[in-house]
């Protein structure tokens, strides 16, 4: 009995995936004692299924079977239940007798049902033990064939298993198991021994349980194979090309998404719809995961370092815990980097453990162990500890780049730990409410301290609360590091002071400072500068930046009211020939005088103070003026005139007029930009008429395709909908126009969908019907549906009348 | 002209320029240079070689993926090249022929063709349930049932829904 459990365990090369559904669809005998058919149906199922040609001898032998099956109900009452299943066990092992012969095709998928056989040894035994003493009186004309049959099965079958073609693993497991089952779940009166003894009462047990293991189902054809055949694939292949073609899976799944996107198949209704939820990369990963089912073999090879030097999981947040073990488990050292964006339960412990998995063991000299990690992503992972997060840094000394976006558990210690990375380039702790300026100040003084120069390249920290020392800082290490290029700086309330000058000493002077010639200023490298929402700068903070930052391409300066005033701003514009995005939101008090140091001059004028080649503006791709309320048309008009390359202009809440709604949308038409956008809302003076006069060229938003967008329900002119209403949102070429009558074109698309829907289930209304329903259904429908008599600025507009009524309209 | 003596002993004559594709060979002839010894090779039978010569023939002239190509213009090549006509049909055997070709190209380290089988086998993958793939390949299932089930558990985010 010991080896039998033994063996049961080691059970080679069963097929178990599909034993838990056969057993349901055989339906077992109910306890219902009154209820013979269901026990008649599965085998005779069985039976015409596996073996067509038994079936009419089956038929035969059924009737007989119930009323066998009834006697015993009938003398032994306690054992209804089990003179049921004796009915079902004579059927199959009827069954079973018979396709014996066939049993050498279907040994191998015989391997599958071995749960199910199980079950039915248990029953049998059971049925057995219960029936033996009634069994032969009455029935006793049914089981003589049996009995004859089962010899005859022997003799057919026996031969066949010690055929050496087989394998023997078979021949010897397969009844012990079924055994060890039975002894396993048997319980009631049958006794272990009475069970076992019962099953060696047959002539052989050996060929009992190979009735039983009869298959069904069709995956007979393939069955045989496996055991005859090596798989291929496994053995002529060494691993490094079997992760080759993994690898190659997923770069199959990039080219296919590219190649989708690059003709044009990539539309809205395709990205919406589920089956292409997951796209590219992610379809890929998920792929390969399912693909560890296949077996041991291939579940380590889909598991190995090198399919997974970058995991990249923010397309899939909160994977199980179970998952994200395993994976930073058979991974281990390989990962450089990870992402986990979006994990809001990743705890504590999980962080930690897989934290440890991460780690190389180093030499047994050095007592520490570290992950070969780079970087790192935890943004939106909530529910981390300040400790897990440190122990992760900890051991990570070579870490490159950091994202802790948002995270309570970032606070200044963190600081503390993350100069033990020298290597630290890209730090990103924006909206960390646990630190200030102090944590900061540390960090810079330790690395300097410790490594004489900081690499960093990248530093956000958006949100960081007001500190003193954060001026000192910033002067004093840009100097030192002078290739930093800071992504943002927010809240240093005194910046000006401090990018002033190169000695600290100038504070109170530079604050007034007209004239640059005195005071020495450090040119940097800044590309990208954020000082939104700094409240207590002015605008002397610019005219102090000027000249300082010559290689500015974006600067952020919007939220700081009605400190900014022109001069300072006018004065830094001057020196910022590159600049390519403006925010200015929320200052309500410049004026032209801004938009007209942003123009550039037309070749006759030399107004721009700056005498490089390039002015500020021929670079000027994307300017925010939103609620600054007394900048007037004409500057507008000579801005979008003068600035080739605007491409973006938010104005909303501004006096700005239809005619430079339309000079705009002409011009961006006209320089073909793809995503043009154009804000416009909250602006009195912008009329429906012009809104409606561009309709052709514009769409209300700026669709994008994908699973996450679905909701959104952007009208795409690919998807060829025959909505009659709406604007093509996924042509990049149309002008983003954000006005309120655009908006109501998306309502208009969504009601008109909407009765799209209905109408189609109804099936019976005409095109025409349809059509009015919509503008009855929007209401406030107007200009862009067809019952107000103008062509709707439908997809096959063709652009060339547009462009020739934008023309007209400039007077 | 250079001669390959395969496994089973078969010798093939084949231009060099041909065999170059071949970057082991290629190699080879560098250091041996010229020579009307032929050269053995252990690892790739008759029939698999027929193959890789046809394939080779069929791309001369195309210009060699240069030796020190760095990873990442091989990433981007990789990408943007697909599998062409030809090579599909060329590929299309049957699937103890196609690893012996991926092997053959792998040794002889002929990239493109490497290339081209891996895509192959992995278009063969794809797409397709564990229990196709298992079919496919001839793979037995070593799982128990309760080791398959905690995988699918644990891999549910990755089936299908």
């Amino acid at each position: 009995k010991g080896k039998a459990k033994d063996l049961a365990y080691t059970l080679p090369p069963l097929l178990f995936s599909t034993s838990d559904v056969q057993y349901r669809a055989i339906d077992w005998p109910s306890p219902d004692p009154g209820s013979p058919a269901p026990s008649a149906g599965p085998s005779s199922y069985g039976s015409t299924h596996t073996s067509p040609p038994c079936a009419s001898s089956h038929s035969d032998s059924q009737s007989p079977e119930n009323s066998a099956q009834q006697l015993p109900g009938l003398t032994r009452v306690p054992s209804r239940r089990r003179s049921l299943s004796n009915l079902s066990i004579h059927s199959t092992r009827s069954l079973a007798a018979r396709s014996m012969s066939r049993i050498k095709v279907k040994l191998g998928s015989a391997s599958k049902g071995t749960g199910n056989l199980a079950r039915r040894l248990l029953f049998r035994n059971k049925a057995s033990a219960a029936t033996t003493s009634v069994d032969l009186s009455p029935a006793g004309s049914v089981s003589d064939p049996f009995l004859d049959l089962t010899t005859a099965g022997q003799r057919n079958c026996l031969p066949a298993w010690k055929n050496p073609e087989f394998q023997p693993c078979l021949n010897i497991e397969l009844p012990s198991d079924a055994r060890t089952y039975v002894q396993q779940s048997s319980e009631g009166p049958e006794s272990l021994s009475s069970i076992t003894g019962k099953g060696r009462s047959y002539s052989s047990p050996l060929s009992q349980s190979v009735f039983d293991i009869v298959p069904r189902g069709n995956s007979d054809v393939f069955a045989p194979v496996p055991l005859v055949l090596q798989s291929v694939f496994d053995d002529a292949l060494p691993s490094e090309l079997k992760l080759q073609i993994f690898s190659a899976l997923i770069s199959l799944h990039e080219d296919e998404f590219q190649l989708w996107k690059s003709s044009g198949q990539w539309t809205t209704s395709k990205a919406s719809s589920s089956k292409y939820r997951w796209v590219g990369r992610d379809r890929g990963m998920r792929e390969l995961v399912k693909l560890s089912r296949v077996s041991k073999a291939w579940r380590s090879l889909v598991f190995d370092g090198q399919l997974w030097m970058d995991v990249d999981l923010k397309a899939f947040p909160n994977l199980p815990v179970p998952f994200l073990l395993r994976l930073a488990e058979t991974l281990g050292p390989f990962i450089k980097n990870i992402d986990l964006t979006g994990y809001t339960k990743l705890d504590h412990g999980t962080l930690g453990q897989v934290t440890t998995s991460l780690c190389v063991r180093s030499a047994p000299t050095i007592d520490f162990a570290y992950t070969q990690l780079l970087d790192v992503n935890l943004s939106g992972c909530n529910a981390l500890t300040t400790q897990a997060l440190h122990n992760l840094v900890i051991h990570s000394p070579f870490l490159r780049s950091l994202c802790v976006k948002g995270l309570k558990a970032v606070d200044n210690t963190t600081f503390d730990i993350l100069a033990l990375c020298p290597q630290l380039t890209s730090l990103n702790m924006n909206r960390c409410s646990n630190i200030n300026g102090d944590g900061l100040h540390r960090y810079a003084k330790a690395v300097l301290g410790r490594h004489g120069q900081l690499a960093l390249k990248e530093l956000r920290l958006c949100g960081l609360e007001a500190a003193p020392s954060l001026e000192i800082l910033d002067l004093s290490y840009s100097r030192s590091l002078h290739n930093s290029a800071l992504g943002a700086f927010v809240a240093c309330t005194e910046e000006e002071k401090s990018t002033e000058s190169v000695v600290l000493t100038a504070r109170e002077a530079g604050r007034e400072v007209r004239d640059n010639g005195r005071y020495r200023r450090r040119i940097t490298k800044l590309r990208h500068l954020s000082l939104s929402n700094c409240r207590l700068l002015t605008d002397v903070a610019c005219s102090n930046l000027a000249y300082a930052v010559p290689r500015l391409e974006l600067l952020e300066l919007a939220g700081l009211g009605t400190a900014m005033k022109d001069e300072g701003l006018v004065r830094l514009l001057g020196t910022t020939p590159l600049l390519r995005k403006l925010d200015l939101e929320d200052n309500e008090e410049i004026t032209d005088a801004v938009l007209s140091a942003l123009t550039p001059s037309p070749p006759e004028s030399t107004r721009s103070g700056s005498t490089q080649p390039l002015q500020t503006g021929q670079a000027l791709e994307h300017l925010v003026v939103s609620f600054a309320v007394s900048l007037s048309n004409e500057a507008f008009l000579s801005l979008i005139c003068n600035c080739p390359r605007l491409r973006v202009l938010e104005a909303d809440s501004t006096c700005i007029s239809g005619t430079v709604l339309k000079e705009f949308v002409r011009q961006a038409h006209e320089h073909n930009a793809s995503d043009a956008t154009l804000v416009a809302i909250d602006c009195r003076a912008v009329g429906e008429t012009s809104v409606k006069d561009v309709a052709a060229i514009t769409r209300p938003r700026k669709g994008w395709c994908a699973w996450d967008a679905r909701k959104l329900a952007y009208l795409d002119g690919r998807d060829k909908e025959e909505l009659k209403v709406g604007q093509d949102e996924c042509d990049e070429k149309r002008i983003v126009l954000k006005s309120f009558y655009n908006w109501q074109t998306v309502d208009a698309v969504r009601a008109a969908r909407e009765r799209h829907r209905r109408n189609s289930r109804r099936a019976g209304n005409g095109p025409s019907d349809n059509l009015e329903d919509v503008a009855q259904t929007a209401g406030r429908t107007r200009w862009w549906s067809p019952s107000s008599g103008r062509r709707s600025p439908d997809t096959e507009a063709p652009d060339g009348v547009v462009s020739d009524r934008g023309g007209c309209v400039i007077t | 002209m250079v001669h390959l003596v395969t496994s089973d002993n078969v010798e093939f004559v084949v231009d060099k320029e041909v065999v170059e594709r071949s970057v082991l060979i290629k190699n080879m002839l560098e250091d041996v240079g010229e020579t009307d010894q032929s050269i053995p090779l252990a690892n790739v039978s008759s029939a698999v070689l027929r193959k890789v010569i046809e394939y080779c023939e069929h791309h001369r002239g195309e210009p060699l993926p240069s030796a020190d190509a760095d990873q990442n213009q091989d990433e981007t090549r990789k990408r943007t090249t697909d599998i062409s006509e030809w090579d599909q049909k060329f590929i299309t055997v049957d699937q103890e022929m196609l690893f012996e070709i991926i092997l053959a190209a792998n040794y002889l380290d002929i990239k493109s063709l490497l290339d081209v089988g891996c895509k192959t086998v992995a278009n063969m993958i794809k797409g397709k349930t564990p229990d196709e793939i298992r079919r496919l390949f001839n793979i037995v299932n070593d799982f128990t049932p309760e080791e398959e089930a905690q995988i699918k558990k644990e891999n549910e985010w990755a089936e299908d829904r």
